[in-house]
């Protein structure tokens, strides 16, 4: 169980730095949406130390969640709003103003500081998931020239798919965890740090194809 | 107590169902799409494929017409121009100082001129030394006439006397008729005094090099006319490539390489 432990708290935090690296190494050929999800990563590594440092000193970081789901909403939304059309800009705007509010009203009226924010961390997993769908249907009405296999983006928008859709179960039942033991805790967030994992490997593979 | 453990291995098993459930669907997705591309692609090849052959078949049959008319010209009309020259010379005029003297006369210069003319249009519509001595003593015969017109000074450097009998006829007439639309550009824009023409060797690929000492120009404005087209549609149906090189003022090169088919 010590293993798992140190698995999800220091080894699957760090290994945000592969994407980061590849991401390092291609940056002059990044194009902007893939550098928008290099600063997304960079803040991402960031929050992740925040709360491994304060949880080793069983602080509660669970207010620190709901202030990142925040920002990570609006970087994958940027993301996305470049990668789609020009129809769709003041749609995403919207939808992050919109997101925005109800997070914060989630916060203080809903679900408190001390509960994860299970409500808007949910919907903005089916947003996202809706995102990449919506990104599939039009590579799938575009004439391509390449293979799938060497569109940087499409490797993007796959680990995100993959890491929100699979991800969603957590996004509802994380709550429960507080109330589980620590060896349940340690087995689910192994599995759902796996995800993640594979979320990063797919992201390196991304950054590692922009070029394309 | 038991039930929340409960809960956590239907997540678990939920999370592992959910990415199996979307690695399929993405596999499947990735899959499809490049079974498109790959359809497309075939598509793709295929038309140009069909696009060649129509090229081939009009070049085909515009050599064969030009031959039947370039012979058509020779045994028609240039027989009968023998021949009213021979009727010509049967009219004899009394005496030098006769009026019709000058007639007769006349009528054989123009006579003559008419048969070299005949002539000129019947070997270049379909040069028999092509057919006959390949492509070799084909761009020899056409260089020798230009020289000895004066237009141009065209040298030949031929370091593939032996390959070149390996040619099949269609690839000769085809190298022969851009060399000649190459000369002919020479002689009526570049204002060139000499042209090289270098064939030379290199495994069992055939390596043309056309190049004069005219104005040249510039390369970004290379209007592609009649006379490029023909060029570029000959050397596509044999699948040869070629180069140009050229600049303002500093002449204009053109290098041709042509594999020959591994039968």
């Amino acid at each position: 169980m010590d293993y798992l432990y140190i698995y999800i708290s220091y080894v699957i935090p760090l290994c945000i730095i592969i994407p980061l690296i590849i991401a390092l190494v291609r940056y002059r050929f990044l194009t902007f949406p893939f550098k928008i999800l290099f600063w997304f990563l960079v803040f991402s590594g960031i929050a992740n130390a925040i709360n491994t440092t304060l949880s080793s000193h069983h602080i509660t970081t669970t207010t620190l969640f709901h202030v990142y789901t925040i920002f990570e909403f609006a970087f994958i939304t940027w993301f996305f709003n470049i990668v789609f059309d020009k129809r769709w800009h003041y749609i995403m705007i919207g939808m992050v103003v919109i997101f925005t509010i109800l997070c914060v009203i989630n916060f203080f009226f809903v679900q408190n500081g001390v509960e994860f924010d299970t409500y808007t961390g949910t919907l903005e997993a089916v947003i996202i998931i809706g995102y990449a769908i919506l990104y599939l249907i039009k590579e799938n009405d575009t004439e391509q020239n390449v293979t799938w296999e060497q569109s940087g983006l499409n490797w993007i928008v796959i680990s995100f798919l993959i890491y929100y859709g699979c991800g969603l179960f957590m996004f509802i039942s994380s709550n429960y965890l507080l109330h589980a033991t620590r060896s349940v805790n340690i087995i689910v967030w192994s599995v759902f740090d796996t995800i993640t994992l594979v979320e990063y490997l797919l992201f390196a593979m991304g950054f590692y194809k922009c070029k394309t | 107590m038991q039930n929340v453990d409960n809960i956590y291995i239907l997540v678990i098993l939920g999370m592992v169902g959910s990415f199996l459930m979307v690695g399929s669907f993405i596999l499947l997705y990735v899959r499809n799409q490049n079974k498109i591309l790959k359809q497309r692609q075939q598509l793709q090849f295929k038309e140009i494929e069909h696009q060649r052959e129509l090229l081939q078949a009009i070049i085909e049959s515009q050599e064969t017409e030009r031959k039947r008319i370039g012979q058509d010209l020779h045994d028609d009309v240039g027989t009968a121009l023998s021949s009213l020259r021979l009727t010509i010379e049967m009219f004899k005029p009394a005496s030098e100082e006769d009026n019709n003297n000058k007639h007769v006369k006349l009528s054989k210069e123009i006579i003559d001129k008419v048969i070299r003319d005949v002539r000129y249009i019947s070997h270049n519509l379909s040069p028999p030394a092509l057919s006959y001595y390949g492509l070799a003593a084909a761009i020899e015969e056409k260089a020798s006439f230009i020289n000895n017109s004066g237009q141009l000074t065209i040298t030949l450097v031929n370091d593939a006397e032996d390959i070149l009998k390996d040619i099949s006829l269609p690839a000769s007439v085809a190298l022969y008729r851009v060399l000649e639309e190459l000369i002919n550009n020479t002689i009526k824009h570049a204002g060139a005094t000499q042209s090289l023409i270098k064939i030379a060797a290199v495994d069992n690929t055939i390596s043309i090099t056309y190049s004069d000492n005219g104005k040249g120009m510039d390369a970004s404005c290379i209007i592609v006319g009649m006379g490029m087209q023909n060029i570029e549609s000959r050397l596509t149906v044999i699948n040869a490539d070629y180069i140009i090189d050229t600049a303002a003022g500093q002449g204009f090169k053109v290098n041709i390489n042509y594999a020959l088919p591994a039968n």
